[in-house]
């Protein structure tokens, strides 16, 4: 029975092909021909696959790696956005790499910098993090602070990532060492991967400067030149492929690292240094139902009432976090319905929150009075730059750990996540 | 030229072209215009050695790396994309180009495979921001038949085109994103041709079938053929960047000249047992040095020298036509290092300004005994050892005679080293890009196309001259043309070609003058001439004028007969006396244009009574 890998030889009706197995395609047998091309050859032609040689796997080779005395010892977790992998030409296969020896191959100039130490908590697309992931990591990340590590470099899917530096900025508390995400926008398979550079840009910027607390760490343009060091609470994918798709929001970065000399710039100093603290986990209830309901013209109430059964609501609101709830005419009748399933739903305990689609800039409720009317019926947010899904890792974390101060602790700023309206990286 | 038996030599000499298609990028939406004007922005960017198997890097992947280089590209705001620049993911495959190609495929009789896979080729030299060029077997197994025998066509493939260099120093190349991702069929041929002007013959062939697609760009630039060849004891070479067609002969006999001598060379190495030593510092050689050496080292550079045993006289044997062995290792020490060139002991030093003073200090620092020759090189340190490391490299890799490479065409017909030939395997699948399933629906939507070779015929047959047929049928308008041939059927055929296809050129070199005329234009004049509204001869009078054709109808308006009579009575009348052949002198030029010569003639001799 020939497999994937094996050497064939492929009789149809008009031809005799010689190449090496695939996996199948549906109704197709796939062949990687000498030439190193794939083709599909339809099934109904193929009379016989003969096996030349099977495939022989290759063995891994194990060598080991030692480390450079004087070099800060950096741990890198990994939950997915692979960050290196190699190609397996014989098979076209994407593997993964995930060892400190396999890490130190693909990024030798780590080895200039940073010891390092690395294991796999998952491999997995980061849109399918749950609250339950983020207590993982937090547990993680306490273990390889109690074992010494100088710094934490956490390998993520790039479409969450900013949602669980937020989580971990909250509960993980006091951070007495870096804890850097770094992720990929372009597949580490290829010469072009951005991973190489945001990974060895994290770690020089662990090794040089005393800075605690998490953070991201991604392309601050389309060179391959300078990365950008994002606070974690103030972190933002806005754009969906672009390598510089991380932006700060609402806040200024703390530094840029440049690749070629792997000089840091600070540029503010009002960050937690290190320290000998030891981080205690404050997690998130995993069975927490929190919704986000983005507001838009034409709204109806319902869109508010099936959240009834939640444990909290964040809106993303027009503007300076409005809700159309104002009856104007005949046409706008259902925004009278709209602010009293609001006002219905806060009275039933269940905390809703508001911030701005608009992403950049303050959430004010007290300039309209739409906004007055949304904090009359009991929303939280006024007076907040805050992004929406930063509001939404906070509320499920103060759920859990604040439930009976959820209005005032929503408007402190706990772990710097209220943003001060500082001019952003972001051009206009 | 050495006149060589091919065959006795083993020969093998197969083709590759890539062909640029018309339309849009194969994998963005982008148009495939190439630009000179100033882009609107550059990024820089650096790419990285993948590993293969077991940590293995590709060959020539390690060559690229080695080198430190990072990439400037250059985009536009409009014309460019973020696919391009590697910013976005491609989008599916250019359906357009897949016909193309499964067009060109049914012109040579190849199979198209049942399903296309898109893969992805290692490439990071820059030329591909993504790091890889992604390509797709399409076809197979076709056949071409030329004057010299059939050449198979074993592939078809479907690919997107490199972004071009612009400008080249030692640590940044420079690429225009304009021609990356404009679509490319290549077709390669086995190695059957057999004699060098086959090549020419072949590629010829390719082209035309290519043409008669009518999807092809034009222009300079717009198709490359690429020669591999190989003669028995050598190995195959890749030769990229034959500017002209007519140059293939001249640079596969080249080839074989240099494979010879290359052979040759190995055996006399063996012979002589030589060998390389490490190389040494001889700056100290060079006490007032001037020249080229001496600006090096007040610039805080240094000369190292490399020793080469029992190699006197092997350097500057010549292996092609105005390059020596010593040329090669030049080539090696250019590419590794970006060093202008090397010195070595069997040129003429004078003309460096080594003396004979120099020369012995420098034989006796590498101890250099008689017939030991060395070869020199001057630059900064790191950059000199880079560049001595590569002769040495390739001075031992002689031994074996004929190293498996690929070349650059030069303009006279010989090559130049351009990087080691990459391995094989660097392929794995794209899968951006969904596999393509090639269905009999497909297939019977493809037109074959006329020939350009049969329209040609065909305008044969209907009374154009061979050259002239040639050309219409090649020519992109020879759709307008045809449309002319079925409105204007009182117009002779070959004469409705000429003044449509050769009009602009006789009028430049008549009056230096450039005409645009429009198919328009060409319908009135075409329309005016059948009506006999206007005369022949006034045609290239009326093109001259670069104005709109039917502005200038009534100027150039035949003369009635009346008119003709009334305007011939006048000029016998005023010159009495003269006779019939000053007559029509003065007629002909007085009325040429109005009236057609021969009507002239014949009214005129009437009218003295002959």
């Amino acid at each position: 029975m020939s497999k994937p890998g094996d050497k064939v030889s492929i009789t149809t009706k008009d031809e005799t092909i010689k190449g090496t197995l695939m996996p199948d395609d549906d109704n197709f047998i796939v062949v990687k021909l000498d030439s190193g091309y794939n083709m599909g050859i339809n099934r109904k032609s193929v009379k016989n696959i003969k096996v030349v040689e099977a495939h022989k796997p290759h063995k891994e080779s194990t060598t080991g790696h030692t480390h450079m005395p004087g070099l800060p010892l950096i741990s890198i977790l990994h939950t997915g956005g692979t960050i290196a992998s190699k190609v397996d030409y014989e098979t076209g296969g994407v593997i993964a790499r995930f060892s400190p020896e396999e890490l130190l191959a693909q990024f030798p100039e780590l080895s200039a910098i940073v010891n390092v130490e690395s294991r796999l908590i998952r491999n997995m697309f980061s849109e399918d993090m749950r609250f339950a992931h983020y207590n993982i990591l937090a547990k993680e990340i306490e273990k390889e602070v109690k074992k010494g590590a100088s710094g934490i470099i956490i390998t993520h899917g790039t479409d969450t990532l900013h949602y669980s530096a937020a989580a971990l900025s909250f509960m993980v508390r006091p951070l007495p060492v870096p804890v850097i995400l770094v992720g990929a926008q372009r597949s580490s398979d290829r010469g072009s991967s951005d991973a190489a550079m945001n990974v060895v840009c994290a770690a020089a910027f662990i090794a040089q400067t005393d800075f605690a607390g998490v953070a991201a760490c991604m392309h601050a343009s389309m060179s391959d030149d300078t990365c950008v060091i994002i606070p974690g609470t103030h972190c933002r994918k806005m754009h969906s492929s672009r390598r510089d798709a991380f932006k700060t929001v609402n806040a200024q970065a703390w530094a840029t690292v440049n690749v070629t000399d792997k000089k840091v710039t600070l540029l503010r100093d009002d960050y937690t240094r290190r320290s000998a603290a030891k981080p205690v986990v404050m997690q998130i209830d995993e069975d927490l139902k929190i919704g986000i309901l983005y507001a838009h013209p034409n709204m109806h109430a319902d869109e508010i009432k099936q959240y009834e059964e939640y444990d909290g609501l964040v809106i993303a609101g027009t503007g300076l976090g409005h809700v159309p709830i104002n009856e104007i005419d005949d046409e706008t009748k259902e925004h009278t319905k709209i602010l009293k399933a609001l006002a219905s739903l806060t009275k039933k305990g269940v905390p809703v929150v508001m911030t701005s689609q608009t992403i950049f800039g303050t959430i004010d409720l007290d300039v309209y009075a739409t906004g007055r009317k949304i904090q009359d019926a009991g929303v939280l947010g006024n007076g907040t730059y805050i992004t929406t899904d930063v509001a939404f890792i906070k509320l499920a974390w103060l759920l859990t750990n604040h439930k009976d101060h959820i209005a005032t602790h929503w408007s402190q700023n706990m772990v710097g996540e209220l943003g001060d309206g500082s001019p952003s990286g972001v051009p206009w | 030229m050495t006149q060589h038996d091919y065959a006795k030599l083993g020969l093998k000499c197969g083709l590759e072209i890539h062909q640029q298609l018309e339309g849009r990028k194969l994998f963005s939406h982008c148009a495939t215009t190439i630009r000179d004007d100033e882009p609107e922005g550059t990024i820089v960017r650096r790419l990285r050695a993948v590993a293969g198997e077991e940590g293995h890097v590709d060959v020539a992947a390690i060559g690229e790396m080695r080198k430190e280089r990072s990439f400037v590209y250059e985009y536009y705001n409009n014309g460019t994309s973020l696919v391009e620049l590697d910013e976005a993911p491609p989008v599916p495959l250019n359906h357009d180009a897949l016909m193309a190609t499964l067009q060109l495929s049914k012109l040579v009789q190849a199979t198209p495979v049942d399903q296309a896979h898109v893969m992805r080729k290692t490439v990071i030299d820059g030329s591909n921001t993504s790091g890889f060029q992604r390509t797709a077997l399409i076809a197979r197994n076709g056949m071409l038949r030329s004057s010299s025998g059939d050449i198979t066509i074993p592939t078809i493939c479907l690919e997107e085109d490199a972004a071009r260099i612009i400008g080249q120093t030692a640590d940044v190349v420079t690429y225009r994103l304009d021609r990356l991702g404009i679509p490319l069929i290549e077709i390669a041929t086995g190695p059957e041709i057999k004699h060098p002007d086959q090549a020419l013959d072949v590629a010829q062939r390719l082209g035309m079938l290519l043409r008669s697609t009518g999807k092809v760009k034009r222009g300079l630039g717009t198709i490359r053929q690429d020669l591999n060849v190989s003669i028995a004891g050598g190995q195959r070479v890749e030769i990229k960047g034959a500017q002209e067609l007519k140059m293939l002969p001249t640079l596969v006999q080249f080839e074989v000249d240099r494979q010879l001598a290359l052979l040759q060379i190995a055996k006399d190495l063996k012979e002589r047992k030589s060998a390389t030593h490490g190389f040494k510092d001889v700056t100290s050689a060079f006490q007032n040095a001037s020249g080229i050496i001496g600006t090096v080292i007040k610039q805080g550079g240094v000369v190292l020298g490399l020793r080469l045993c029992d190699a006197t006289g092997l350097l500057g044997r010549e292996v092609q036509q105005g390059r020596r062995f010593g040329t090669e290792l030049s080539d090696a020490a250019k590419i590794a290092s970006g060093v202008k060139g090397i010195i070595h002991s069997d040129e003429q030093l004078s003309k460096y300004n080594i003396g004979d003073g120099e020369n012995n200090a420098i034989r006796s620092t590498l101890g250099c005994g008689q017939g030991d020759a060395f070869v020199l090189v001057a630059a900064p340190l790191a950059q000199a050892e880079k560049a001595l490391t590569a002769v040495a490299e390739r001075y031992n890799m002689a031994f074996k005679g004929v190293p498996k490479e690929v070349r650059k065409a030069n303009i006279d017909g010989t090559t130049s080293f351009l990087r080691p030939m990459p391995g094989a395997a660097r392929m794995y699948p794209e899968t951006d890009i969904p596999t393509l399933t090639i269905t009999k629906e497909i297939l019977e939507r493809i037109v074959l196309p006329e020939r350009i070779d049969e329209r040609s015929a065909r305008y044969v047959k209907l009374g154009l001259a061979k050259d002239l047929a040639d050309l219409a049928a090649g020519a992109e308008e020879h759709p307008e043309f045809e449309d002319f041939l079925r409105k204007f059927t009182a117009l002779k055929p070959a004469y409705l070609a000429e003044v449509f296809f050769t009009s602009g050129r006789t009028i430049k070199r008549q009056f230096n003058i450039d005409i645009t005329p429009t198919t328009e234009d060409f319908e009135v004049l075409f329309s005016s001439l059948q009506a006999n509204l206007v005369p022949k001869e006034a045609v290239l009078d009326i093109l001259k004028e670069r104005k709109p054709v039917m502005e200038l109808i009534a100027k150039y308006k035949s003369l009635s007969d009346d008119d003709l009579d009334k305007a011939l009575d006048e000029i016998i009348t005023k010159n009495p006396g003269k006779p019939y052949n000053a007559l029509i002198g003065i007629a002909m030029g007085t009325l040429r244009g109005k009236a057609p010569g021969q009507k002239v003639n014949e009214r005129l001799k009437k009218k003295l009574g002959q």
